[in-house]
């Protein structure tokens, strides 16, 4: 096997493996579906580029996840664009729920979409990317106890959010 | 393990599988109860969080090692194009003279990649203006990236600064504080356009600047509100000066 079709192998299966997961959290941080395409697309080509100076297997996703930050990072310098597109995303799946399901999760959605950020990436992380709380210390640069305070301050939030709006397994026909 | 404790690393870690939780969870009623509730509202979370990714970005990705040296091909770009059916243009002039750095898609016009771009992005960094100067530090750091310097007197009153996709390469989106409010400041660093182009559309104008290296666009209400930033641009983005 040539070195050039092994790379193309290993990225291929880089991005049947994270290529989903990216493109979520891209959308969640950004809630633009235009750029989040851009960051996982600009994330990949980086990731090809480098991907011979790679030498942990183990760190890929990390890799990939510090890339894509990075990158969101440069696109705004100090604005976060206001969510435009969460309403618009995929939907085929909420046609699989009950009706009072699925209008909880659209709750949820614009809850999470509200977040501060603070509390929305650790959120991400863990539940899109699969990071255990001392990962996402070791991403964001902040203890682990902070981690696991955010992460229940976030919770807590969409919850009271979920019964502000009165929703107790009743259906709402709120759209 | 106390009812609090448990409490705790159960709105923070709902899934844990540390030994001591566990132990908490299956030892007592209401802890379990608590973890149930837990896991019905984290299912609940998941399912809202999980969105589908586009099949048109895998394409996109898997068409990566093909091109590996040139800049991946933005869904904003295919997108703004998309968009252009819906916006009203009215062009003063036509267009002449117009260069493209373009390997894959490409607007028609300087004219289409405005209307595009100001459908997208427009109205959205307008909102995000506050009339607080971005770090002119930052501000240099991307001009010098495309080669280019700002002056002091234009990065300082640049309100919102972020990346954008121009044709041929990306570029930077601007809103300028102006005593009469905002303006949009856009820099193309691989086009070229007509000198003082006007472009009337959706109640807005768009006038195009040829610079030293690459050209801007300004957009705003009014010729009246536009002239002096197109001025400020003129004379405020220029090359990096080369030493030694």
């Amino acid at each position: 096997m040539s070195t050039e079709s092994g790379k193309q192998q290993r990225f291929d299966r880089l991005a049947g493996q994270y290529a989903t997961d990216l493109y979520r959290y891209a959308m969640w941080i950004c809630g633009n579906d235009a750029l989040a395409k851009d960051l996982v697309q600009e994330t990949f080509l980086r990731a090809w580029k480098a991907l011979d100076k790679l030498k942990d297997s183990g760190a890929v996703k990390s890799w990939l996840i510090t890339i894509l930050r990075r990158e969101y990072a440069r696109t705004f310098e100090r604005k976060v664009p206001k969510f435009s597109d969460i309403d618009k995303v995929v939907v085929e799946e909420e046609q699989e729920l009950q009706p009072d399901d699925r209008t909880e999760v659209r709750l949820l959605r614009r809850g999470i979409a509200s977040l501060a950020p603070k509390y929305r990436e650790p959120l991400l992380m863990q539940v899109v990317m699969g990071y255990s709380c001392q990962e996402i210390a070791d991403e964001l640069g902040i203890s682990k106890s902070a981690v696991m305070t955010q992460l229940f301050r976030a919770r807590e939030q969409l919850k009271e959010k979920l019964q502000k709006d009165g929703v107790t397994g009743k259906v709402h026909e709120l759209f | 393990m106390n009812f609090s404790e448990f409490k705790i690393i159960l709105g923070a870690e709902p899934r844990s599988r540390d030994p001591g939780f566990l132990h908490a969870r299956d030892s007592d009623p209401a802890f379990r109860a608590a973890a149930q509730k837990a896991a019905e509202f984290e299912d609940k979370l998941e399912a809202a969080l999980l969105i589908g990714a586009p099949q048109e970005l895998r394409q996109r990705i898997a068409r990566i090692p093909e091109q590996p040296e040139a800049e991946a091909e933005p869904a904003s770009r295919r997108s703004w194009r998309l968009l252009a059916a819906a916006a009203a243009v009215v062009a003063a002039l036509g267009i002449a003279g117009v260069a493209w750095y373009e390997s894959t898609y490409h607007w028609d016009s300087v004219d289409d990649y405005i209307v595009d771009h100001w459908t997208v992005d427009g109205e959205q960094f307008l909102e995000l203006a506050d009339g607080e100067p971005v770090d002119q530090v930052t501000a240099d750091e991307l001009f010098a990236s495309y080669g280019m310097q700002l002056s002091p007197a234009l990065a300082q009153r640049i309100d919102i600064l972020g990346k954008c996709h121009t044709p041929g390469s990306s570029g930077a989106h601007m809103v300028i504080s102006t005593d009469q409010g905002p303006v949009t400041l856009i820099f193309m660093p691989k086009v070229e356009t007509v000198d003082g182009h006007i472009l009337a559309f959706d109640h807005l104008l768009a006038a195009t600047l040829q610079l030293d290296r690459g050209s801007a666009i300004v957009i705003g209400p009014s010729e009246e509100i536009i002239a002096p930033v197109f001025a400020m641009a003129r004379d405020g983005i220029r090359p990096l000066a080369r030493t030694g």
